[in-house]
């Protein structure tokens, strides 16, 4: 019988512990296959650029509040490629269920509301693995050309790939040209990181413009950019 | 600076062997790679640019195992394909900026110097702003070599860069080779003859994926000394010299067909002894 408690015990605060972490930073890992961005035209290119890249971008959160950011004092293995717009960070709110993706232009910070929502194209295969020593699930986008290892131990507005949020917290995405895996996973969280930035809100079509005039300027001005 | 290649081969899934058991030793400096189209040039470079593996052989570069060491040659590795895609609407300046992020330079600075540096250097600095796709033939092939020498790279190869350059663009052109060669292997691959006879201390023709020939040119050249024999024919005779002789060139040289014969000894019949050039070898060679 003291054997059967503390066995419960043990379940139970295991199962107390796993739900219990709702605050912390999940260290991502983000590699771009380069190679498979190039054009036909482009093939030959291969000989001189490297085939991948890899940054590192951190999910930190609380109750109330999250944040995805690149990760700081990372290094990028080859090259840095930038996402969506810039070096810019998504804000979440959890609790008025909304995300804010942020653009600067011209020195002026804007900013667009969406709500989080789950996608509902991508469907569980069945597949299951281990992230970080949770349990994860996996699911594939309609296309199949996604898998998603989603694990339903902790939050699910959890996503490196905002507005992608399924019925938990994804710890990778897998696809021919990038990938996001979770390789590290703390309690602890700056909470500086977690304050919406002071900015003009426009709307989604607003923004969308702003982006594609930014992804245009920096597409003359930095290199490669890849829109999420 | 060495690069060794050791017997290659490379058999297509169609069957056609591209490259048999080939072996070369190349130095510092430019070094032809001459040879028909079909010969086997641009299997070779695309497997020494690693863009392809070879069924068997061996090829390394200054210690490294070109091969199995994909990423350390990336580093060292400038490559100029017969196409490379280039954006429209993105001016010279921007797109090499792109690439040299795309290579790994991550320093603003750095890059900016260096795309700057590059663009005088290929004389496309005063052209910098417009659109690559909108360049002449020339221009486009100097932008592809400010491309191949991004990152400073100790190995550079270029595939048939002159095809289809006029006259004056060949000659700048080849000039910013000869520039360029200096401390360094770069690997020309043509089938223009001309080109190799200009640029290049070192060569070898090679057909059917094998070195038919290999050494300095003017060893090359030398070693014919005295067996170039030249006449000057109707061309209702050229099916008879054809059949009689090692023919090995033909030119229209007045209208009129100019041929040079292979041969050891004086064929008489009013030939006359002429110093061989480098056209000779090639054709000797592949005939």
């Amino acid at each position: 019988m003291k054997r059967i408690i503390v066995t419960a015990l043990a379940i139970l605060l295991s199962v107390a512990y796993t739900f219990a972490q709702k605050q912390g930073t999940i260290l991502y890992e983000n590699t771009i296959n380069i190679h498979k961005n190039l054009s036909p035209e482009q093939q030959a290119l291969k000989a001189m650029i490297p085939e991948t890249t890899t940054q590192n971008f951190q999910f930190i959160f609380n109750e109330k509040f999250g944040c995805f950011k690149s990760a700081p004092s990372q290094k990028p293995k080859g090259i840095m490629i930038q996402m969506g717009g810039g070096d810019s960070k998504t804000w979440f709110n959890f609790e008025k269920n909304v995300f804010r993706k942020y653009i600067e232009l011209d020195n002026e910070l804007f900013h667009s509301e969406t709500k989080i929502e789950k996608i509902t194209d991508a469907k569980p295969t069945g597949k299951t693995k281990s992230i970080l020593n949770y349990k994860c699930e996996e699911y594939k986008s309609e296309d199949g050309a996604y898998s998603f290892w989603v694990t339903k131990e902790l939050p699910s507005y959890i996503s490196p790939l905002a507005p992608m949020f399924l019925e938990g917290a994804i710890l990778a995405i897998e696809n021919d040209m990038l990938s996001y895996k979770a390789v590290s996973i703390s309690e602890d969280f700056d909470e500086k990181e977690l304050k919406a930035v002071q900015s003009e809100e426009i709307t989604a079509e607003q923004f969308q413009d702003l982006q594609e005039e930014k992804l245009s300027e920096m597409k003359a001005m930095r290199g490669k950019v890849i829109k999420n | 600076m060495q690069l060794t290649i050791k017997n290659i081969s490379k058999t297509y899934p169609n069957g056609v062997k591209a490259l048999n058991n080939l072996n070369l030793s190349i130095g510092s400096g430019m070094f032809g790679l001459l040879g028909p189209n079909g010969a086997g040039k641009s299997s070779l470079m695309r497997t020494i640019a690693t863009l392809q593996d070879p069924d068997e052989g061996i090829i390394s570069f200054n210690g490294i195992d070109v091969l199995k060491e994909k990423d350390a040659v990336k580093n060292i590795l400038g490559y100029l394909p017969q196409e490379f895609g280039v954006y429209p609407r993105i001016s010279a300046q921007e797109l090499l900026n792109h690439f040299a992020v795309l290579k790994g330079i991550h320093a603003a600075s750095e890059r900016k110097e260096m795309v700057q540096f590059l663009l005088n250097q290929v004389n496309l600095f005063k052209d910098r702003k417009k659109s690559v796709h909108t360049f002449s033939g020339g221009m486009k092939q100097r932008f592809g070599i400010a491309l191949a020498l991004l990152g400073k790279p100790e190995l550079i190869i270029v595939d048939e860069p002159t095809a289809g350059l006029d006259p004056a663009e060949r000659n700048r052109f080849n000039n910013l080779l000869s520039e360029i060669s200096e401390d360094k292997v770069v690997i020309l691959s043509t089938h223009i003859v001309d080109d190799v006879k200009d640029l290049c201390n070192d060569m070898a023709i090679i057909n059917n994926g094998e070195v038919l020939v290999n050494g300095r040119p003017s060893d090359l050249i030398t070693e014919l000394n005295g067996k170039i024999w030249e006449k000057r024919i109707s061309k209702q005779e050229m099916e008879e010299y054809k059949a009689s002789y090692q023919l090995i060139t033909s030119h229209l040289n007045e209208g009129k067909p100019l041929i040079h014969v292979l041969q050891e000894e004086n064929p008489h019949n009013g030939f006359e002894k002429v110093n061989p050039d480098l056209e000779d070898v090639y054709f000797s060679a592949i005939k």
